[in-house]
């Protein structure tokens, strides 16, 4: 509750300022005097104290609120139902006139994708070796030879990139773009790189073990 | 002519310059260091798909130069 000094205690507790803001209150004062009654009321409750010169306030309270259900006759009952069917019926229209929008929107967005990937496409065909282009024509995935092993990206965004070592996939890492890019472009800049500076593909990949 | 691809959610945007023509050679450099210096990696490689090389300056005489995203660990 708050006093002329305008601190509020909350459950019992001094709060600075009304920070709580499930607390609403107001206060009218008078110019000569203030008073405020001192009332426990729970934080969301809602109440308004009007104080007057020379007397003591009482905080107004909403009480307990209960459910009533609207009472009608039925000739309202069926008004209401009517009105209830026509405002559906409205928003179902407007639903309907919007459908051919929003299906033409996702078209554009699916031709734009696609677009993309095989622009990527292209791009990374044009970035690996024969026997690479061979890898991946017949398998979808194509191999990086380094010092440290082979290295095998498989189509992917995270987790696709596996090093062999005699034969044998011993670790995979999780390296990708920061920002998001056809998965075919995604692949290229592994490639890169893995073979520019396979230390810092090291450090920056996540690794873990390939499930046997 | 030299080639630059720069990789983005869009595929790649191409930049093509004659390395004789000083405007096309400066506007692609200024490609270059703009997104290098957000943070892209530059890449020249060859056009026979071999092992490329990480670079840091513009070199318009790069048979083609690929600007990738900065990448991070997944």
């Amino acid at each position: 509750m708050p006093n002329v000094n305008g601190t509020v205690y909350i459950n019992g507790e001094i709060a600075t300022g009304f920070r709580d803001l499930t607390v609403v209150w107001t206060n009218w004062v008078n110019s000569t005097q203030t008073t405020a009654t001192t009332v426990s009321n729970f934080t969301n409750e809602v109440w308004s104290t009007w104080v007057s010169t020379g007397t003591t306030s009482t905080p107004i309270f909403p009480g307990n609120f209960s459910y009533q259900p609207v009472r009608r006759t039925p000739e309202e009952q069926a008004a209401y139902e009517a009105a209830e069917a026509e405002r559906r019926a409205e928003a179902e229209r407007r639903w309907e006139e919007g459908r051919a929008e929003r299906e033409a929107a996702a078209a554009a967005r699916e031709a734009e994708q696609a677009e993309a990937n095989r622009k990527a496409r292209i791009v990374l065909e044009e970035n690996l070796t024969d026997e690479q282009r061979k890898q991946l024509a017949d398998n979808d995935w194509f191999e990086v030879v380094t010092p440290k092993g082979t290295y095998r990206i498989r189509r992917g965004w995270s987790g696709n990139v596996d090093r062999y070592v005699g034969g044998r996939a011993t670790d995979r890492y999780c390296i990708h773009p920061s920002e998001q890019v056809p998965v075919d472009d995604n692949r290229l800049a592994q490639k890169l790189l893995l073979e520019a500076d396979e230390e810092a593909f090291l450090r920056i990949a996540n690794r873990s073990t390939p499930q046997a | 002519m030299g080639e630059m691809a720069t990789l983005s959610r869009h595929g790649d945007v191409r930049v093509i310059w004659n390395p004789d023509n000083k405007e096309e050679v400066a506007a692609a450099k200024r490609s270059f260091d703009d997104l290098t210096k957000k943070g892209h990696l530059a890449f020249a490689v060859r056009k026979t798909g071999e092992k490329g090389a990480q670079i840091r300056e513009f070199d318009p005489e790069a048979e083609k130069i690929i600007l990738a995203p900065p990448m991070r660990g997944g």
